[in-house]
């Protein structure tokens, strides 16, 4: 038991308690005390709490933050706190503490719905806007860029062949797979009309114009996507771009352009071989379900595939491969806010894209469908 | 003048020694940057580490609290060989020092009170209002109570600084040990943390080690001064003796002479000199 409450104080205003407080305040003891200050300060109506220390307490700035905390806890009740304390150095270590300012916190002021609706608004028109400047920048860099090199060609050929051989084996064994499971879903219902040998043509077409793409852009948009993100936001949070801004280098040129190019240049290679491979997955199930042979598989897929289906999946890779590229350029260059921002983007870049992708997918193939 | 006795002057025992190294090789791998420097830093006392940049400083910093094992001899804690302890007393140790890094080390993805609540949470029961109240107390002390529930990605270089030397006090440490605290400060912000450096020692009776450039603040705080050069130890000794003494190295940091000698170390010269 901590403390004893005596009796109304003499000669203060209105009713009060003095308290004699004989036991230490440090951080050991301080949920204890702070629980007993708290009982004693609700038993109080109006007037004073009186808290005398003896001279024996110990006091450490746990207990002066106790001490604060119950003034604090007071003045909201319209109550007075007060501290006696003797011993010398409770005196001087309070003294090294400064007192808080008797100003009111300023009311922080809240949004209405009108201005939180105007203030998402206008943010994404911004996002937009800097969406749009960016993808026409790098449009206008990239081109210009192909007359004028501006990216030193080791430079690209390092970059195509760390994006290459990153995304090379997981590609490889995804479309595989997609190829394979494909083949199966389908040939059971070949196999009840008869029409084994069109599991070629739906395999064929289906990596080519659709899978390939697409699979290799969700790999890519993971593995490269975040990382084009991951370094942009980091040299922007460590203020980089802003260093390279006032070096008169813009850092689109610097950052972006030999990542996006290789981006460019490799995700068609990759596509292709991403339909190879899914193609070579189809090809087991023919020859271990279906009991097709190779070459009769080969010859129906070649009749199968058209030149339209290769302009298509080539066509979906490079405007995927733009996609992927720009959305984690946009992404890294709005990140704020120190490490984790980083994180945030990293995210929000591999999310968007994907995303993005299939909307871009869906739209291609239904001009693919009905326009040509 | 009998009457103005400096602190190092009194003999004190042993287990007054806060910290120490003893035959100690520290550094990295491939770079030693202090060696047999047996430093000994006593209850009490400011000890401010200088040097030029990049000489070893943090380095120096970082083996005192455990984070990079000296690649010989020993390194000793408030009594410990911190390398040698098992996690609990490790733990234990640490819990008594308070450490500022050079960049501050703020814990980002919180705000600044739940980065000076983070080792009471970790160490004490204290109730939440008085671990914020004390919080409170703490960045007040360093002039940033406006900064409460701010995130530290809100905060000028400076202010992170504060914010980080809240945190260490947080715990009311007996080793307080600074990277560069005023580095990037104003004077008048820098004189404070002076001030508030010496009050706590007085009252505390902390020993307090800070890495510093800034004259002033040597000049006001230091109890003893270790001087350190890449690979070696200039000067261990009372600040007085520093200011007096004929070592070229001291005497250029204290500025006590225009240092002429750099001008003829030019390329300038090299280049123009008739051999
Ligand atoms: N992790 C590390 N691995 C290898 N060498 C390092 C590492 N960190 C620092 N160094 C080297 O150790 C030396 C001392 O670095 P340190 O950070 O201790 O310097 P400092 O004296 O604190 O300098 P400043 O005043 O600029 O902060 C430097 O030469 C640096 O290159
Ligand atoms: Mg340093």
């Amino acid at each position: 038991m901590a403390g004893d409450v005596r009796a109304a104080l003499r000669g203060a205003p209105g009713d009060g308690v003095e308290l004699r407080w004989d036991q230490d305040l440090t951080r050991a003891t301080v949920p204890t005390a702070w629980r007993s200050l708290n009982r004693t300060l609700r038993t109080i109506k109006d007037g004073e709490l009186h808290l005398v220390l003896a001279e024996s307490v110990q006091l450490d700035s746990a207990g002066v933050g106790l001490l604060e905390e119950i003034r604090n806890l007071a003045m909201a009740r319209q109550l007075h706190f007060r501290v006696a304390a003797n011993s010398p150095a409770v005196r001087n270590l309070l003294s090294i503490y400064t007192a808080p300012p008797d100003t009111k916190p300023t009311p922080v002021r809240t949004a209405g719905p009108f201005e939180q609706v105007g203030e998402k608004l206008y943010a994404a028109l911004d996002e937009a806007f800097h969406f749009l400047v960016l993808t026409s920048d790098t449009t206008f860099l990239a081109i210009r860029g192909l007359v004028r090199p501006v990216v030193p060609w080791r430079t690209f050929v390092e970059q195509c062949i760390r994006i290459g051989s990153q995304s090379l084996p997981i590609i490889a064994l995804i479309s595989f797979l997609v190829g394979l499971t494909t083949a199966l879903q389908a040939a059971y219902q070949l196999r009840q009309f008869g029409a084994n040998i069109y599991i070629a043509n739906l395999v064929g077409v289906a990596m080519l114009a659709e899978m390939g793409p697409l699979m290799t852009a969700i790999v890519m948009a993971g593995r490269c996507g975040s990382s084009i993100a991951a370094e942009i936001a980091t040299m922007v949070i460590a203020e980089e771009v802003d260093a390279l801004k006032t070096m008169g280098i813009p850092p689109l040129r610097y950052v972006l352009l030999p990542r996006f190019y290789a981006l460019i240049f490799t995700q068609p290679l990759l596509t292709v071989m991403s339909t190879a491979i899914g193609i070579l997955g189809g090809l087991l199930v023919a020859v271990l379900y279906l009991d097709l042979s190779v070459p009769a598989f080969w010859t129906q897929l070649v009749d199968g595939l058209a030149m339209r289906d290769l302009v298509q999946a080539m066509l979906k890779s490079i405007v995927f491969a733009t996609i992927i590229g720009l959305t984690a350029a946009h992404v890294g260059f709005r990140a704020r806010g120190g490490a984790t921002g980083v994180g945030k983007s990293t995210t929000a870049a591999v999310v968007a894209s994907i995303f993005m992708v299939i909307v871009a997918d869906a739209i291609f193939s239904l001009i693919f469908y009905f326009g040509v | 003048m009998p009457q103005t006795e400096p602190l190092f002057s009194q003999l004190t025992p042993d287990d007054d020694i806060v910290a120490e190294t003893r035959n100690e090789r520290i550094g990295y791998p491939n770079l030693t940057t202090l060696e047999g420097a047996n430093l000994k830093f006593k209850r009490g006392e400011v000890t401010c580490i200088i040097g030029g940049s990049g000489c070893g400083k943090s380095t120096l910093m970082k083996a005192l609290i455990g984070l990079l094992p000296p690649l010989a001899g020993e390194v000793r804690l408030l009594g410990e060989n911190l390398y040698a302890l098992e996690e609990d007393q490790r733990n234990a140790v640490l819990r008594r020092v308070g450490v500022l890094f050079q960049n501050g080390a703020l814990i980002n993805s919180l705000s600044v009170a739940e980065n000076i609540m983070l080792p009471m949470r970790r160490h004490t029961q204290m109730p939440e209002a008085v671990m914020l109240a004390t919080a409170r107390l703490k960045l007040r002390q360093v002039g940033l109570e406006h900064a409460l529930h701010m995130l530290p990605e809100q905060l000028s270089g400076g202010m992170k600084k504060r914010a980080a030397l809240a945190r260490a006090l947080a715990l009311d440490p007996e080793v307080l040990l600074c990277d560069e605290p005023s580095a990037g400060l104003d004077p008048l912000t820098g004189a404070g943390l002076d001030r508030l450096l010496l009050d706590i020692r007085r009252i505390f009776k902390i020993s307090i080690i800070v890495v510093t450039h800034e004259l002033n603040s040597i000049r006001a705080i230091a109890d003893r001064i270790v001087m350190v050069a890449p690979g070696r130890l200039v000067f261990f000794g009372p600040l007085a003796e520093a200011l007096i003494s004929n070592d070229p190295d001291l005497v250029s940091f204290f500025g006590r002479q225009a240092t002429e000698q750099t001008a003829s170390n030019s390329l300038y010269h090299l280049l123009t000199e008739a051999p």
